[in-house]
């Protein structure tokens, strides 16, 4: 088991699918438990055969430069969204993720009852969390060990969902932010270290791969500095 | 299809700031200078965060 791989993949995968369960869960209430599951696992089984699908196209003897840098270019991309989410979100510029919202916004779209329309939003939902966990399982999977990453996807799935079962209620007590900020860290620190490597060649980063640990703590500090100093305006204007 | 490619994506700022970081990179790689991405490009990448923190 490749570690470095399974914690950021099983924190990123927990997020995203405590987000799909409170969609399903949502659905479910309208259409019931067996079309919203249904839906679920149609998702689910789309984003295994797109993963397996890349994993039999990157291993067809792409060339090491272009996948590095197309997935260090894509984890750039995706690391600095959650990043800044996450220092936006400490520093209270946007309200935090609320489940019990997220729930109340899907079930007031499915008021109507619609079992065709539940069904599609349960499916997409699952779908588009799942595609983000599809990523990271891709792009960690490659460099590190497919069975670590694609496992530690699974797992999550299987104690969100089994948590989801047993609580019957959205996952809001999840500290999805502390979370966020994270895995945000890692994989900026991942994106940052593949990109520069392949654009700069081997060599460029010192001490090797040590610099991945010290850039995860530049990126985790760092956030927490600007985090503390968007909020400190708002604080002193409070406290006048 | 939108939700897809925001999935993957993200906004315009999110792809502008990558887009920068890149080619940063890429001036740093051909004039030479790449060793000195790895004490450029972190905190480029925080300003660029900031910055989208703020949108």
């Amino acid at each position: 088991m490749d570690w470095t791989v399974a914690v950021p993949t099983f924190l990123a995968a927990t997020v995203e699918w405590v987000e799909a369960f409170t969609i399903v869960l949502a659905v479910s209430l309208t259409i019931g438990w067996r079309a919203a599951g249904g839906a679920a696992l149609a998702a689910l089984l789309v984003l295994a055969a797109m993963t397996v699908a890349t994993g039999g196209a990157l291993s067809l003897g792409v060339s090491i430069f272009w996948l590095q840098l197309v997935i260090g270019v894509f984890l750039l991309l995706f690391g600095v969204r959650w990043l800044a989410k996450a220092v936006a979100r400490h520093a209270g510029l946007k309200a935090p993720h609320d489940e019990a919202e997220e729930f109340e916004h899907t079930r007031a779209q499915l008021t109507r009852g619609d079992r065709s329309a539940g069904w599609l939003i349960a499916f997409k939902g699952v779908l588009l969390e799942g595609l983000e966990v599809w990523l990271i399982v891709v792009a960690l999977g490659i460099h590190g060990s497919w069975a670590s990453s694609a496992g530690a996807a699974i797992a999550a799935l299987l104690v969100v969902g089994a948590a989801g079962l047993v609580v019957r209620a959205p996952l809001a007590r999840v500290p999805e932010n502390a979370i966020k900020f994270v895995v945000g860290a890692m994989i900026v620190s991942f994106g940052t270290f593949w990109t520069l490597e392949a654009i700069g060649g081997p060599g460029v980063w010192p001490g090797g791969d040590w610099s991945l640990p010290g850039l995860v703590v530049f990126y985790a500090g760092g956030g927490l500095l600007l985090a503390t100093i968007a909020r400190r305006p708002v604080t002193m204007r409070a406290t006048r | 299809m939108s939700a897809f490619v925001k999935t993957l994506f993200g906004d315009a700022w999110n792809l502008s700031v990558v887009a920068i970081l890149v080619a940063v990179m890429t001036a740093l790689s051909f004039a030479g200078h790449a060793n000195a991405g790895a004490f450029v490009i972190p905190p480029l990448t925080l300003a660029g965060v900031a910055v989208l923190a703020r949108k």
